[in-house]
């Protein structure tokens, strides 16, 4: 066979990799979770107004980090059972697993921050910009206002009063900032100094900077997050109403059967795209709007799925059997129905994925989709579009993201696909 | 039996006008249910309220939703979908001055899809496990993955922005109108390709997988090694035989397919700006265009629902034990 590799190697050498890299990250981030346990047990209460939801999820994926590769060695014994081939698909089910969980380590970056709009606007890949740091001059040491400046220093925000970018600078007995047109002074004693002279911190903006001088790799980072969130919300309630809609039809039969198989045909009769096009350019868009939307708009396939196994199941003898048992209906559900009509259901719910990040992308770039709070590769594009004759990398990155993406899932489902039917191997 | 037969096709026919109607009226309860005002597009707030009250009179708005249906259905029954509130016209006659640029590009684009992967098929069925077939598989998958609008927008950048060989938008230049009728027509093909290309490459991947690997399955089938025991030429037996026999499954894609162009044609129209049935859609959906937004809904349910009965009625008569696919 080909190379293979064992699932808790291939987490080992992910997380390993990822902690090489980002190092100090991940020790910050560290360090300041250590003293945020220490505020927690002095003064309980301001502690906890500190806390938002952003600090948590750095905290989580900083711990998770270094507990998973600890994880993969000593539940080396659990995961062997399962090894995995070393091919596109499963490096990019990894990866994206990995991005999903890591996202504030992968990227030291807040995927909405902008500054000094003139300077970071519109870069090319792999440019570099320069900038200062404000000195904070407070010599108050209090302990939760030391904690706080750590975390903002930590925690990115969307805005950083304490930095400025410049195209170049000048120094004599003042600081001259430039910016493009414009030229500001300082004093040097504004700035973070070593023996009289600024320091100058640079980033690397690696897939290059949007309009609004956004880092594009952060935002496709994080945007993963959100294009994945509403696949598996979209996807789940495709789930419940395909899968009780088709029991419904599969067990009573009748009347309703009829009036479901009905209604089915009329949402398949219509392209998908306009309806949901229709439902959002009518009702508004917001998140949770186009969830709800596409998650209704694709249960058609799983109810007849559902349906069609379950008629078949009606007559199959070991149902009878188990019928004729007195088994409740609960309990021929979980331990007859269940088991048998699992395999189609697994792959059809990775298409129906599939289906649903395409679908986001797509009305995103029609300008309906989540609109601008959150970052997603379907709206990174459409606002690229603009750009197109003067920064390519705004819609290539954001689309090979997208396509990759849409890959994984399609190979995905074929190779479960023929992992749950090994018939289809012979052919 | 052959009453039979017909019974069915025509149980199956009248099962489709019922489904059209059904989704004419959800989507016609759904627009009304909708929030939003379309009476607001013409109407500034200063103006008297009874001016209000008259406009939304002449479109019929006033009314309670179930009269309003009522009125919808005898006028439905009579052929007339109503006037557009934006254009002013009645809703079937805007439509048809879309329609047409809409079909003829889906046709071409169905055309050009077909004659495409048959050519790609037959040239990678004849150099098998070649370089060039393994490089087709994978690329056809990665077609087949690529949503419409990224292909689009690389073409643009590619052949528009860097290359600057083909227009990235519209359907024909500025000075064309008083131009001879062959210009025009190099005009507009040279507007269309971009459009063409982007269009076909996701039918191309489908057509093309299912067709390699129908013609592979057919090669080995035993009456092909019979023929090449009778001596029959390679060629005729590959053109006469292998290809007819390859083809047949790919009629139920083709009924797919047709819905996936509808929906592929939208995005186009966006992308290229082209005036086209898709993008009168939307702008309907918009500007909040009622009896557009209904008429539209019809003519693109007609367009699914009837090209998938067509496709069961031709499978039908290639293989008369298809039958039961005609149940409605």
């Amino acid at each position: 066979m080909k190379n293979k590799v064992k699932i808790s190697s291939l987490v080992f050498i992910l997380s390993i990799i990822l902690l090489l890299f980002r190092f100090e990250t991940e020790f910050n981030i560290l360090s300041l979770f250590i003293s945020y346990i220490l505020l927690l047990l002095s003064d309980f209460r301001i502690t906890i107004n500190l806390t938002s939801l952003k600090l948590l999820d750095y905290f989580l994926s900083a711990v998770l980090l270094l507990a998973l590769p600890i994880l993969s060695i000593v539940l080396r014994k659990k995961f062997n059972a399962v090894s995995v081939h070393l091919n596109f698909t499963n490096i990019s089910v990894a990866v994206i697993i990995f991005v999903i969980l890591f996202a504030p380590i992968i990227t030291n970056k807040n995927p909405n921050f902008q500054k000094n709009l003139s300077v970071t606007k519109l870069l090319p890949p792999l440019s570099k910009v320069e900038y200062l740091r404000f000195s904070n001059n407070t010599v108050d040491s209090n302990d939760v206002i030391n904690f706080v400046q750590k975390k903002n220093r930590i925690v990115k925000q969307e805005f950083d009063e304490s930095l400025i970018f410049f195209s170049k600078i000048s120094i004599d007995s003042l600081i001259y900032v430039h910016q493009n047109n414009t030229v500001k002074t300082f004093e040097p004693s504004q700035f973070e100094n070593k023996n009289n002279s600024p320091i100058v911190y640079s980033k690397i903006y690696l897939f290059g900077t949007d309009e609004f001088g956004r880092d594009i790799f952060t935002r496709l980072i994080y945007g993963t997050r959100v294009s994945i969130l509403i696949g598996l919300g979209a996807v789940f309630i495709s789930i419940v109403l395909g899968f009780s809609f088709g029991a419904l039809a599969g067990l009573l039969g009748g009347f309703i059967d009829r009036a479901l198989s009905r209604i089915t045909d009329m949402f398949l009769a219509f392209p998908m795209i306009f309806l949901v096009v229709l439902i959002i350019g009518l009702f508004g868009n917001s998140i949770f709007s186009i969830i709800i939307v596409l998650g209704f708009s694709g249960w058609m396939s799983l109810f007849k799925i559902t349906k069609t196994e379950l008629v078949s199941l009606k007559n199959k003898d070991y149902f009878l059997s188990a019928q004729m048992i007195g088994l409740k209906k609960p309990q021929l559900l979980i331990n007859e129905i269940l088991p048998v009509i699992s395999a189609p259901i697994i792959v059809n719910i990775i298409f129906q994925f599939g289906n649903v990040i395409l679908a986001e992308a797509a009305l995103s770039y029609l300008s309906l989709g989540i609109g601008n709070e959150f970052p997603s590769w379907g709206s990174m594009i459409q606002s690229g579009q603009s750009y197109i004759t003067t920064a390519w990398w705004m819609i290539f990155f954001p689309s090979l993201f997208l396509v990759a993406a849409l890959l994984t899932a399609k190979n995905l489902g074929d190779n479960l696909n023929v992992f749950l039917n090994p018939k289809l191997k012979n052919d | 039996m052959k009453n039979n037969i017909y019974a069915k096709i025509l149980k199956r026919f009248f099962s489709s006008l019922l489904t059209i109607f059904l989704i004419i009226t959800f989507i016609f309860i759904l627009v009304r249910i909708s929030p939003g005002d379309p009476t607001q597009k013409y109407i500034s707030p200063e103006l008297s309220p009874q001016l209000k009250e008259s406009v939304a009179e002449s479109f019929n708005l006033n009314e309670p939703l179930p009269l309003q249906y009522l009125s919808f259905v005898i006028n439905l029954a009579k052929g007339d979908f109503g006037i557009s509130y934006n254009h002013r016209m009645p809703v079937l006659k805007v439509i048809w001055e879309f329609l047409p640029f809409t079909l003829i590009f889906a046709a071409i684009v169905f055309i050009f899809q077909i004659l495409v992967s048959l050519f790609l098929a037959i040239y990678s069925v004849k150099n098998i496990n070649g370089f060039v077939d393994k490089l087709l598989n994978k690329l056809a998958i990665l077609f087949y993955v690529t949503p419409v609008f990224v292909a689009g927008l690389f073409l643009v950048l590619i052949f528009s922005v860097q290359l600057n060989l083909f227009p990235s938008s519209g359907l024909s230049s500025f000075n064309s109108y008083d131009q001879s009728f062959l210009n025009k027509l190099i005009d507009y093909a040279h507007h269309l390709f971009l459009p063409l290309i982007t269009l076909s490459l996701g039918g191309i991947a489908i057509f093309y997988k299912y067709l390699r690997d129908n013609i592979v399955n057919v090669m080995q089938e035993p009456f092909v090694l019979n023929l090449h025991a009778n001596g029959y030429s390679n060629k005729k037996i590959f053109f006469k035989h292998i290809l007819p026999n390859a083809v047949n499954p790919l009629i139920s894609i083709a009924g797919i397919e047709l819905g996936l162009l509808l929906s592929g044609t939208l995005i186009t129209e966006v992308i290229f700006s082209l005036p086209g049935f898709g993008r009168l859609m939307i702008d309907s959906i918009m500007l909040r265009d009622y009896p557009l937004v209904v008429g539209c809904s019809f003519i693109a349910s007609v367009a699914v629902v009837f090209s998938n009965l067509a496709a069961d009625l031709i499978k039908f008569k290639i293989d008369k034990r298809m039958i039961q696919e005609i149940n409605g």
